[in-house]
């Protein structure tokens, strides 16, 4: 398994193809996270031609006036860019999905440590049962069978949490569970972990209310541009009201 | 990860939650609900159309949308509003009693039963009824009614998983409920800044259409307004590019609506 990972990030930091210039720094990451299966390349070569298509397009009308090629440009380059904006909306919002996934697990599973006194391998099994066909119980699936493999290794459960959330304080609560499973019967360990899942809820909790709240920030502009309708048609209809009255002047003079 | 239904909930689901906590919904809220809604789109219609009849007919739109989107909405996170600081005050109620180690867990459970109000207060009375006559399994369901009825709630939850504990293995350290009760008056306060913050982009929301109508008005008024009605508003061109600019403001303002009245903050929707 590490080793994989460790051809992996070689692979990442030598082979610089075109298609990676192209993109984003992030691009890769995101799209990673998103779906590991998707392949970077064909998504680039997808995003690529769709704006080149756009701008070639346009190559008839630069035939006759060639000032248009910078409107073309730009378009192209608008519609090249909105793909990466997209990405990165999925990105956050998944983050999110993930990070209350995670939050979640480690809720129910305090819980269950807290009621029965159960093991941490039987709450897993009982969590497992329950849950929703989805991230989660791919992972719990995983995480049960190769704790049965490797009974006594912290591997399974590092790799949950980068599944699950991947983030810092995810990795830390798994690290106590481990802990937990190892010198089991500390109830000052599970003390400690009903903290961190809250302490974890209020970092969500943050990250939320920032997400929502950015989300208010564009509609000054969504209210404002439409205004521009009004007016433009407005000015033409003026203009052509204009014209016809001059028109109507010298035919009649 | 909790999808939140959309939902529009029925009259009397609407009237039981206005009285869940509190006073009911008064005529003037209803009416309020309805005629401004009513009045903005009339006249904005009518602004820009300058037709009588299409004012009319945008105005029950916006009149409808109030009372079956804004209406319901409001009267639903008013309800939450209530109940979530009613069970910050049983709380907070709860572990200040229970910090006197000589005050027994029945008896705290009851006073604290008494200060409640509301929906809450049945549910605890009839808690506290379990707990005097029961078999340790049907005190441990009582408890789980009650987490479910509010497992959105993660704080309370805890707080009455961990009583519940209490109550039949016998009194331990009120640490752990020191604790989960700071929390849940944390998310209180991050919760009501949240809704305050929205406050404010509402009245940012509304001066920008504000002054984007004074605009209009301003555009309209420079080349008099007879030379608008006639060559504009009463011709094709203005009918259809008003009749867009008016369906994109709409749209915004519903957009705007489904941010403003989503409380949570511990769930997304996408």
């Amino acid at each position: 398994m590490k080793n994989e990972k460790a051809k992996q990030t070689v692979k990442q930091k030598t082979v610089f193809s075109f298609w990676e210039k192209i993109g984003e720094s992030n691009l890769r990451e995101m799209l990673l996270y998103l779906n590991p299966k998707l392949s970077f390349e064909r998504f680039q070569k997808k995003r690529f031609f769709k704006a080149a298509s756009i701008f070639l397009a346009a190559l008839p009308v630069i035939a006759f006036k060639p000032v248009v090629t910078l409107i073309a440009l730009a378009l192209a380059c608008f519609v090249y860019h909105m793909d990466y904006r997209k990405i990165k909306g999925w990105y956050e919002a998944e983050k999110f999905q993930r990070e209350l996934v995670f939050f979640k697990f480690s809720r129910e599973v305090y819980i269950y440590l807290l009621e029965n006194m159960s093991t941490v391998y039987q709450a897993f099994e009982r969590l497992s049962s329950r849950v929703d066909e989805g991230l989660l119980k791919d992972a719990l699936r995983k995480l049960l069978i190769s704790m049965h493999e490797k009974p006594n290794d912290v591997q399974p459960f590092i790799d949950f949490a980068n599944d699950t959330s991947g983030s810092d304080s995810a990795r830390l609560f798994m690290l106590t569970l481990y802990e937990y499973q190892q010198n089991s019967n500390d109830d000052s360990i599970i003390y400690e972990l009903g903290k961190m899942t809250n302490e974890q809820l209020f970092m969500t909790v943050d990250d939320i209310i920032e997400y929502k709240l950015r989300k208010f920030g564009t509609f000054p502009t969504k209210i404002a541009m439409p205004v521009m309708i009004v007016m433009f048609c407005f000015f033409i209809t003026l203009l052509i009201d204009g014209v016809k009255s001059i028109q109507f002047i010298n035919g009649g003079g | 990860m909790k999808f939140r239904k959309k939902k529009l909930y029925s009259l009397e689901e609407i009237r039981a939650m206005s009285i869940a906590f509190g006073q009911p919904l008064q005529k003037r809220e209803y009416a309020k609900f309805i005629l401004i809604p009513f009045l903005c789109f009339a006249g904005l219609t009518y602004l820009l159309f300058h037709y009588w009849w299409m004012a009319l007919i945008c105005g029950l739109i916006g009149g409808s949308y109030g009372w079956f989107y804004q209406l319901r909405r409001k009267v639903k996170n008013d309800y939450e509003m209530a109940a979530f600081l009613e069970r910050n005050r049983l709380l907070n109620n709860m572990t200040q009693l229970l910090t006197n180690d000589d005050m027994p867990l029945i008896e705290a459970f009851s006073a604290c039963a008494q200060y409640a109000e509301g929906e809450l207060k049945q549910k605890l009375i009839d808690l506290e009824i379990t707990l005097v006559d029961s078999d340790e399994k049907e005190v441990v369901e009582a408890f789980k009614s009650l987490r479910r009825a509010y497992k959105n709630d993660v704080q309370f939850d805890q707080y009455i998983e961990q009583l519940g504990i209490m109550f039949v293995e016998g009194r331990t350290s009120i640490l752990t409920l020191k604790d989960t009760k700071d929390y849940h008056n944390k998310v209180l306060l991050k919760q009501q800044r949240f809704i305050e913050d929205k406050q404010q982009h509402k009245k940012d929301f509304r001066t920008m259409i504000l002054y984007s109508i004074g605009f209009i008005v301003g555009i309209m008024l420079s080349f008099t307004l007879k030379k608008y009605v006639d060559i504009y508003a009463h011709a094709l061109v203005g009918m259809i590019a008003n009749t867009v600019y008016l369906s994109i403001i709409f749209y915004v303002y519903h957009q705007f609506n489904q941010r403003y009245f989503d409380d949570a903050v511990t769930e997304v929707r996408i």
